[in-house]
């Protein structure tokens, strides 16, 4: 009986440590990209080549996202300038990962207007907004709303 | 993966059910176990691997108290106990609380530590507390330790419960994991309590949302006094039908499998006090806190400071468990402060004026709890309060607030009735009543509400639950 007990002790104290372990490596790991936003968006942005989206962070980020650019270590954004157009790019260098829940809010709010501009009489827009996607990769944030959007994901974590 | 979602209600339930029914009684257990965590793996593939960990580490716990009382060590007992807490406890706190507290030492010590981005694990807080319940109880020998792993995992991770409550107590279920009974009528109260649920959510939580959504959208400063106040009214009927619903539902599943789990609201809208609001609201984390909390640090067979110490004390707790914000310590000491106020001052006082007053004293007083916790800072909360007071000069009504209400008023009263104990009533009248069509009535009642609820399901984008980030 004693024997046993010390036994499920000490698989019990293995757990903990265990647990323990894998908690400080997750906090220490470095995540994300120490690089410069242009640099890692490089490949997402050949991928995402649309004439028809212009690139203006500062101004744009605030009107559509309510987002300060200045906030941030780095932002790329083109965003439609027809307003028939869906395709979007955003890709934020965060300063601190603890930004990433306000940008998801923000960018979750803006694809809901943009879902609900398009419902109805735009349905290949629509479609394009209901599988865009939100990236959260450490102090890294993308959002993309495009044809392609899975390959420019991919590339968007390659450059990471 | 939620209740409310087209591939729970065609896919995963109808699966699991008929696995459960045509498996014998020996294998129920572990195919509610094993449905129970693909369940919760679907939308945290990792955190699965910390709820296995969970099960694990507190059934070693408890088959080591156990063998420690049998040999008479009571030290080591408490040494296992006291460890076994600690473990839980840091785990919900630092998943729970690790970006609140570093974000509050990095603005007081004027610090930069960098915060990592950590997704909370979904129903953290239900599954804990109901894990809590299983080790206290076995160490103040309520209850055997649990010997059948499968079993234990089951209660642990029993998916009707698992993410939003109620909060199951090992004590009240224990026998019911051993032995239950399956029948018909069991299985039918089970599908009424689920669609109930449904279609409190589908229905009227989400559309009642998005009046407070469309409220609140707009600044404060930007407000009049009724819009605000609209705003609150919706957040009140979307947090009730959406937590109650989620409740009714998880009940109603419970039912299907034979599980009979405690009731976890009873028309709180309809209290007349704040003593009674708080018997009838989220009953099962009032009940865990009362036993676990409460009534070791003396409930109120103590001197007066104490008994104010102890209920500051587990309002407080009850706040910060709702989320890692100021405003939900706020709101838990308000209730606090509230039901110090009428156990000491007010309480004979309610006793004596007409029920229809005490009946508005208490809604002014819950109406506001809810504009303190939908608030995100305590900045937001004065800037709502100020503007129900008219501070911002925007007066008490404008057109906006007009056009609001008029195109919310039948839902608004619709609200109103379904938070009466009278809407429920009806309809077990009809369910209950020996009479053929009258009992056809309730089955096509149940039928439209399910179809509603689906073909809402069906178009709908917007379909929060707002207990999920507890």
């Amino acid at each position: 009986m004693r024997a046993r007990l010390i036994i499920l002790r000490l698989i019990s104290i293995l757990m903990v440590a265990a647990l323990a372990v894998v908690i400080i490596i997750f906090l220490t790991r470095k995540s994300g990209s120490e690089l410069p936003v242009q640099e890692v968006s490089k490949k997402a942005v050949e991928l995402f080549e649309n004439e028809k989206a212009e690139s203006s962070p500062e101004r744009i980020l605030k009107k559509y996202y309510g987002l300060n650019a200045n906030d941030y270590d780095g932002v790329i954004l083109y965003f439609p300038v027809s307003n028939m157009d869906a395709e979007e790019l955003l890709i934020i260098k965060m300063q601190d990962e603890s930004q990433a829940d306000d940008i998801r809010a923000a960018i979750e709010a803006r694809r809901e207007t943009q879902n609900t501009l398009f419902e109805g009489y735009a349905p290949a827009q629509y479609e394009l907004i209901q599988s865009s996607i939100i990236d959260v990769q450490g102090n890294y944030i993308l959002y993309v709303v495009h044809t392609d959007a899975d390959r420019i994901d991919e590339a968007f974590r390659e450059g990471l | 993966m939620i209740f409310s979602s087209i591939f729970f209600l065609c896919i995963f339930l109808p699966v699991t059910l008929i696995l459960y029914y045509i498996v014998p009684w020996k294998l129920k257990n572990f195919v509610l176990l094993l449905c129970s965590l693909i369940f919760y793996a679907w939308g945290e593939p990792i955190y699965v691997l910390l709820m296995i960990f969970s099960i694990v580490f507190n059934y070693l716990a408890g088959l080591q108290m156990e063998g420690l009382r049998q040999l008479g060590l009571k030290k080591r007992r408490k040494g296992v106990f006291v460890f076994t807490v600690v473990v839980d406890i840091a785990i919900l706190c630092f998943f729970k609380y690790y970006g609140f507290a570093l974000t509050n030492i990095n603005g007081l010590l004027h610090t930069d530590i960098p915060i990592k981005n950590l997704a909370l694990p979904i129903g953290i807080s239900f599954y804990t507390f109901q894990i809590l319940s299983y080790v206290i109880d076995v160490y103040w020998e309520n209850v055997p330790a649990q010997h059948n792993i499968i079993d234990f995992g089951a209660y642990i991770s029993m998916f009707p419960q698992l993410i939003a409550g109620p909060i199951v107590r090992y004590e009240d279920i224990q026998k019911q994991l051993k032995r239950r009974k399956l029948s018909l009528q069991k299985f039918s109260d089970g599908m009424a309590w689920f669609i109930r649920g449904l279609a409190k959510k589908v229905l009227l939580a989400n559309n009642i949302g998005m009046l407070f959504d469309d409220v609140f959208v707009q600044s404060a400063a930007e407000r009049p006094a009724l819009t605000t106040i609209l705003g609150v009214i919706a957040y009140t009927f979307q947090i009730y039908f959406d937590f109650s619903g989620y409740s009714d539902m998880a009940i109603g599943l419970g039912k299907m499998m034979g599980f009979e789990f405690v009731r976890n609201f009873e028309h709180p809208y309809i209290s007349t006090s704040i003593t009674e609001f708080w018997r009838r609201w989220h009953i099962s984390l009032g009940t865990w806190f009362r036993e676990y909390v409460y009534i070791p640090m003396g409930g109120n067979r103590v001197s007066i400071p104490k008994h104010i110490r102890n209920i500051l004390v587990v309002w407080i707790l009850t706040g910060f468990w709702h989320g890692a914000a100021w405003n939900f310590v706020l709101w838990g000491l308000y209730y606090g402060v509230l039901l110090l106020i009428e156990k000491y001052i007010l309480g004979r006082i309610l006793n004596k004026i007409p029920r229809v007053i005490r009946h508005i004293y208490t809604i002014i007083l819950f109406v506001y709890g809810w504009l303190i916790f939908s608030s995100e800072t305590l900045k937001d909360i004065g800037q709502n309060t100020a503007s129900i007071f008219g501070k911002f000069g925007q007066g008490f009504a404008n057109a906006n607030t007009g056009y609001l209400l008029t195109t919310n008023l039948v839902l608004l009263i619709l609200c109103v009735f379904c938070s009466l104990p009278i809407a429920g009533k009806l309809l077990d009248r009809l369910q209950g009543s020996g009479n053929r069509i009258a009992h056809v009535a309730a089955v096509v009642i149940y039928v439209l509400l399910f179809a509603a609820s689906f073909a809402y399901l069906v178009n709908a984008t917007y379909n929060p639950f707002l207990y999920f980030k507890f």
